[in-house]
């Protein structure tokens, strides 16, 4: 089964690098890229979407808020929240929507953690 | 230019002019809100950029920045004249920056006392009001009973008598499937001094081990700080407790602060230094005898506890051995002032003008590699004045400056030790050097003349080979390129020379920084006992005669597909050895032409070592490495393979 | 691959995670035969506990890439509660 993840991010040198570290880890997935919230909600509309990797600060609408509006719509999805600076309100509130977080800048070592429990869940779903 | 690279400087420029205007803005009007929020995100994202292509003093810089729009945001407060005014300097800077970065790629070398200047402007006073008050101690009964517990661990570990940090960690059952790695984050605990793990229940037979259920619950002690031990646990703080735990001998009195006061180092000579290695040495090979003994009498089935034990006296003589090497480290200051004083003394006698630029003076190097370093040092300094660095007048009919620069660097880089002298002399002209290997009868001139630019250039590195056109008294004693080049090898490093003509040479040295213990095999040739670096071989076959078929003079095999030249060992090492007409045993090894083939009577287990370099008159045979003491009391030489094929 | 079945031995090599949990799993109840984790750079807790629980012995040269106070944790033949001291 091949595997979309969705890279939503404003800034495309981070969805490059973001493409960068899930083709050193998961080659075979595929990337689909999104560059503001409004353009991943129609693209999870249009397709199937596995995994969702999601800046959190982004301009029009943050990340959070993104994510808690897909968890809705995909309760087991495995989700991510890039972020440089995490304060424990966003902890908190992460957790209650179940999103992992992963460290930015992205590296493959960051990222590898999260991919790989998110191929966990995936294969367990199958 | 890399595609990262490329795509920060679209998006920086965009980011710069956003963040510039907000922050012009905040100066003219002392505004709040939205603007505030304009510039936060500008700076933040352009600080994540600078992150993902590794401008560390432009992203340390930003950071400050974006810490200084952060708290106005959150207090809904405006931003100071003065720092809105510094604000602007950053932005300004990044600007600049990335010029520079479009145009050398890189940051210019001061980047880093500029942007810490700015940084500075940017925190102002806000430095002192925003510190975070000091966790306060929490004694917990689980923490002061998992110190009691753990107290000769605490002793090993130096840390008696110390504010320890407890932690107990409770992983989620399901928590694999959020990426969580319990071990591995137990493994991020700075300072760790003891690890606990329990199971939370009975441990399950292996047919109804759930593979994804974690089943552990985890104690550890740190002697480092409770706030350098929570950041581990940030995103799981619902799994885990940390506390602090005061000494319990705070009660034995006044005692401590006074040790605490005392030098903490003593001067030990370093021959009892190299004693004590060369006693681990025999430690280590009484460990090898140990095994081999204890793995006999049990007919190879070696008991649990037998095992246990052995794994424990490695790690001890790991840690031993790795304590004792430390203890040989010197900053290789004391290598670079000696050739600096004899770059400055001889570059006066030569008529040249040269500034010496050292850097890297403290890192640290084993003893016996930094004083083995300063030959070959001295001769790349040499050269670099004598063929390198013109004349003042040349230099300024070039155009350059008439004085010459010879940079002294040295640096850890991973596992390596790198040190360079690089000179903005002449540099070597590939031309010159195929005119000279032809006269010196080391090509023919079609050859010659078919060697790249690169591979001329390297041809100072042949036996025997000197660039200079005539002899002189500074270069010419008998020691050249190529006794740089061995000399460098003997130490378990390589040299690496890139040079252009007109703008200089720059030579590299690259050196493993400690001498570690290496992993021999044993080998057998014509009769006699040798080791070679299991990391030189790529694999041992055993080779029917049938397979082996002959190439040229020579013979070759194929192995996966792919032929192989097949060599006999004795031959290259000059032994006679009867010929073996059945199958081969082949030590299958890398070198410059490719995998070679190699035939030894046999071969034997692996095992580890301490390669002694060699000394004395031996040193001078390239063919060996060094030498070990086996397991039965012999002296075997370590063959360097790429000498031999070579 | 990360697990390599030969004859005589399970050979894990350099960064072994979650996903290689089941594959190991697999491996060990089909024969249980000594674990060689000479090259292995990362051993997620997931493999740790199946070796736990296999009572696997590890191969000579014990896993140099791994912390020593892990190497100690693995070389026992059941699982925990273990300890180790740094």
């Amino acid at each position: 089964m091949s595997v979309n993840v969705l890279v939503v991010d404003d800034s495309k040198l981070a969805r490059i690098n973001a493409g960068k570290a899930l083709r050193a880890l998961q080659p075979d997935w595929t990337k689909v890229e999104a560059g503001s919230a409004a353009e991943a909600m129609e693209i999870v509309g249009r397709e199937r979407i596995d995994v969702a990797l999601i800046d959190f600060n982004m301009t029009e609408r943050d990340g959070l808020s993104l994510a808690t509006e897909l968890r809705g719509t995909h309760p087991a999805m495995p989700i991510a929240i890039i972020t440089a600076n995490i304060q424990d309100e966003i902890i908190a509130q992460a957790r209650a929507i179940n999103a992992s977080f992963v460290a930015k800048p992205l590296t493959a070592e960051g990222l590898q953690g999260f991919l790989s429990g998110a191929a966990l869940r995936l294969r367990a779903a199958e | 230019m890399d595609e990262l690279l490329e795509q920060f400087l679209i998006e920086g420029r965009d980011l710069v002019a956003q963040a510039g205007d907000d922050c012009a803005a905040l100066v003219r009007n002392g505004s709040t809100g939205p603007v505030i929020d304009s510039a936060f995100r500008a700076v933040h994202t352009l600080k994540g950029s600078a992150a993902i292509v590794g401008l560390r003093p432009m992203e340390a810089m930003l950071h400050a920045a974006e810490d200084l729009l952060g708290t106005a945001r959150s207090a809904g407060a405006a931003v100071d004249p003065e720092r809105a005014r510094a604000l602007v300097a950053c932005i300004d800077q990044c600007d600049r920056w990335m010029d520079e970065v479009a145009a050398a790629g890189e940051l210019p070398g001061d980047a880093a006392a500029v942007g810490a200047e700015i940084g500075a402007r940017l925190r102002g006073a806000r430095s002192d009001a925003a510190k975070e008050p000091a966790p306060s101690p929490v004694d917990s009964r689980w923490a002061t009973e998992l110190v009691e517990e753990e107290r000769a661990a605490i002793a090993t570990a130096g840390a008696a008598g110390r504010r320890l940090t407890a932690i107990r960690y409770l992983p989620r059952e399901d928590c694999f499937f959020a990426g969580d790695d319990p071990l591995a984050l137990v493994a991020a605990i700075p300072q760790l001094v003891a690890v606990r793990v329990e199971a939370r229940e009975p441990w399950p037979a292996l047919e109804q081990l759930d593979p994804y259920r974690c089943l552990l619950s985890i104690q550890a002690l740190s002697s480092a700080e409770l706030g350098d031990v929570s950041p581990v646990f940030r995103l799981i703080p619902d799994q885990v407790e940390l506390a602090a735990v005061q000494p319990a001998a705070a009660s034995r009195g006044q005692a401590a602060p006074t040790a605490v006061a005392a030098d903490p180092t003593i001067r030990v000579d370093a021959g009892q230094v190299d004693r004590l290695l060369d006693l681990i040495g025999e430690l280590l090979v009484a460990r090898n005898q140990f095994g081999a003994v204890a793995g006999a009498s049990l007919d190879g089935g070696l008991d649990g506890e037998l095992r246990t034990s052995g794994a424990a006296m490695d790690r001890v003589l790991r840690n031993m051995h790795r304590t004792v090497m430390a203890m040989r480290l010197v900053p290789v200051d004391r290598v670079f002032r000696r050739v600096a004083r004899l770059v400055r003394d001889t570059a006066s006698r030569l008529g040249r003008e040269v500034e010496l630029e050292q850097q890297g003076l403290d890192t640290t190097v084993d003893k016996a590699i930094a004083d083995a370093l300063f030959d070959p040092l001295l001769h790349l300094a040499r050269n670099a004045l004598d063929h390198g660095i013109e004349p003042p007048e040349t230099r300024a009919a070039q155009g350059k400056s008439p004085r010459g620069t010879i940079r002294l660097s040295a640096g850890s880089v991973g596992s390596e030790l790198v040190v360079e002298l690089a000179d903005d002399g002449k540099g070597i002209d590939p031309a010159v050097m195929r005119r000279l290997a032809v006269q010196r009868g080391l090509h023919g001139a079609e050859r010659a003349a078919e060697l790249s630019d690169e591979e001329a250039v390297q041809l100072v590195f042949a036996p025997g080979f000197s660039s200079a056109a005539e002899v002189t008294d500074l270069s010419g004693r008998g020691v050249g390129m190529d006794a740089v080049k061995a000399a460098v090898e003997r130490l378990g490093g390589r040299t690496v020379l890139a040079s252009r003509p007109g703008e200089g040479t720059t030579v590299t040295i690259h050196l493993p920084a400690t001498a570690a213990l290496t992993s021999v095999l044993t080998i057998t040739v014509a009769g006699e006992r040798f080791a070679v670096p299991v990391e030189a071989v790529v694999q041992t076959a055993r080779i029917p005669a049938a397979a082996i078929r002959p190439v040229g003079t020579g013979q070759a095999f194929v192995l996966r597909d792919t032929t192989i030249p097949l060599l006999a060992l004795a031959d290259l090492l000059g032994l006679q050895a009867d010929r073996c007409e059945g199958d081969r045993r082949v030590l299958v090894v890398g070198s410059p032409v490719g995998l070679v083939g190699l035939v030894v009577d046999d071969f034997s287990s692996r095992s580890e070592v301490i390669l002694r370099p060699m000394t004395g008159l031996l040193s001078s045979v390239p063919l060996v490495s060094g030498t070990t003491l086996m397991n039965d009391g012999s002296v075997l030489f370590i063959l360097n393979l790429s000498e031999v094929i070579g | 691959m990360t697990i390599r079945a030969e004859p005589d031995v399970i050979r894990l090599v350099g960064q072994c995670g979650a996903e290689d949990a089941e594959a190991l799993l697999q491996l060990l109840l089909q024969q249980a035969r000594p674990l060689d984790l000479t090259r292995c750079e990362h051993l997620h807790t997931a493999l740790v506990q199946i070796i736990w629980g296999s009572g696997a012995s590890l191969a000579p040269g014990g896993a140099p890439m791994l912390p020593d106070w892990l190497c100690q944790l693995l070389d026992r033949s059941e699982g925990p509660p273990a300890r180790t001291a740094i």
